[in-house]
């Protein structure tokens, strides 16, 4: 029976799917400070990930750099996949930097609301298009009462999630 | 949701999915050579594997260690494939505990315990790396580790009690000796980790 054994080792060989990469956590990550009117995130995603994305919105493969080019349809992207919502108002981001961090790529982006948040809408919906299984982490960090909130969006979830800030 | 629970979900969402190949084929291997009526064995194994774990914790959180990825990419299904090897090679993993007398076999599988350990930190290796890549040098890992890590643990104790259950259901179905079962599923585990590893060379 050891004999089978080896043959099926061998058979398996052969015919075994063969994952060239250790089981992908698709995950992005989120850091959202509300300070006063102005919200500034911090995304970090993996790069392959990214550019798979930005490739697909931009109809052209997508070699991710620092540059106006990739920022703009990042930004794109962003405005179209991320809902920040402040007080009723939907936001519009800007890349203030962006840059590469060995597998990942990050990128910052400011929102500006009217007036001091109070009420914040939030949908992360990024790269819901390309994996099922993804799932989008926003840390909330709202200042000055350093009050931290963790959000996770998953592809199911198509509503934004609320947090309302306290009042001081 | 508590930012917790949001990373044990997510560690137990990785370890129960059928992609995770790795993770499943690990713990199959690991406790292929051990019935129903061993259960108290597995329970040590899978927390020898545990604590490899949260010795990883500890490292990555104090930043001792450092492994490349695409070499604990590597490392992994090499451990798949070195659990299988043994229990084709070590005919004596199968024999009937009962027979040989529990005070003995616990003797004999203290090294597949320490294996396992240094098992469970070349896996949490992988898991470190990966947090540590998503969240960033700015934020801590140690709560969002710790929490996935409990997240894959409770995923394991599910695959071994489903392994376990399954594989009792085949070889009284089947009407296999239990080496014959362990042969069969030893040498698909080790043969899927060797494409793996083919793969994977760094």
């Amino acid at each position: 029976m050891r004999a089978a054994a080896v043959v099926l080792l061998g058979v398996t060989m052969a015919f075994a799917p063969a994952p060239a990469t250790a089981h992908d956590v698709h995950l992005t990550y989120g850091r959202l400070v509300v300070e006063g009117r102005t919200l500034t995130l911090r995304l970090r995603l993996f790069r392959d990930d990214l550019e798979q994305a930005l490739g697909r919105l931009g109809g052209a493969p997508v070699a991710l750099a620092t540059g106006a080019r990739a920022d703009s349809l990042f930004t794109r992207y962003v405005t179209d996949r991320v809902q920040v919502v402040a007080d009723g108002r939907r936001l519009t981001g800007v890349v203030v930097a962006s840059g590469a961090d060995e597998l990942m790529w990050w990128y910052e982006v400011r929102f500006d609301a009217r007036d001091t948040v109070r009420t914040l809408r939030l949908r992360n919906g990024m790269l819901f298009d390309l994996f099922a299984d993804q799932r989008n982490i926003v840390k909330v960090v709202q200042f000055p009462s350093e009050r931290q909130y963790v959000l996770s969006f998953a592809t199911r979830d198509t509503e934004p999630q609320t947090i309302v800030f306290p009042v001081r | 949701m508590s930012e917790f629970s949001i990373y044990l979900k997510l560690g137990l969402e990785h370890i129960l999915d059928p992609k995770g190949i790795d993770h499943i084929l690990f713990v199959a291997a690991l406790t292929a050579v051990h019935r129903a009526s061993e259960w108290r064995r597995v329970v040590w194994l899978v927390t020898a594997f545990t604590l490899g774990h949260s010795l990883t914790l500890a490292l990555a959180t104090l930043n001792i260690v450092h492994v490349p990825s695409a070499l604990v990419e590597f490392l992994i299904p090499l451990t798949i494939f070195a659990t299988s090897a043994l229990n084709v090679l070590n005919r004596r993993l199968t024999e009937d505990a009962d027979a040989a007398g529990a005070t003995a076999s616990a003797r004999r599988l203290w090294p597949k315990y320490v294996m396992a350990c240094g098992f469970g930190l070349i896996h949490g290796l992988g898991f470190s790396n990966f947090l540590r890549g998503m969240l960033g040098g700015e934020e801590s890992i140690v709560a969002p580790l710790f929490a996935f890590n409990v997240g894959l643990e409770m995923g394991q104790l599910v695959i071994v009690a489903l392994g376990i259950a399954l594989a009792t259901a085949a070889v009284r179905a089947a009407r296999l000796p239990w080496r014959e079962w362990v042969l069969v599923l030893s040498g698909a585990t080790g043969g899927v980790a060797v494409t793996m590893m083919i793969a994977r060379l760094p």
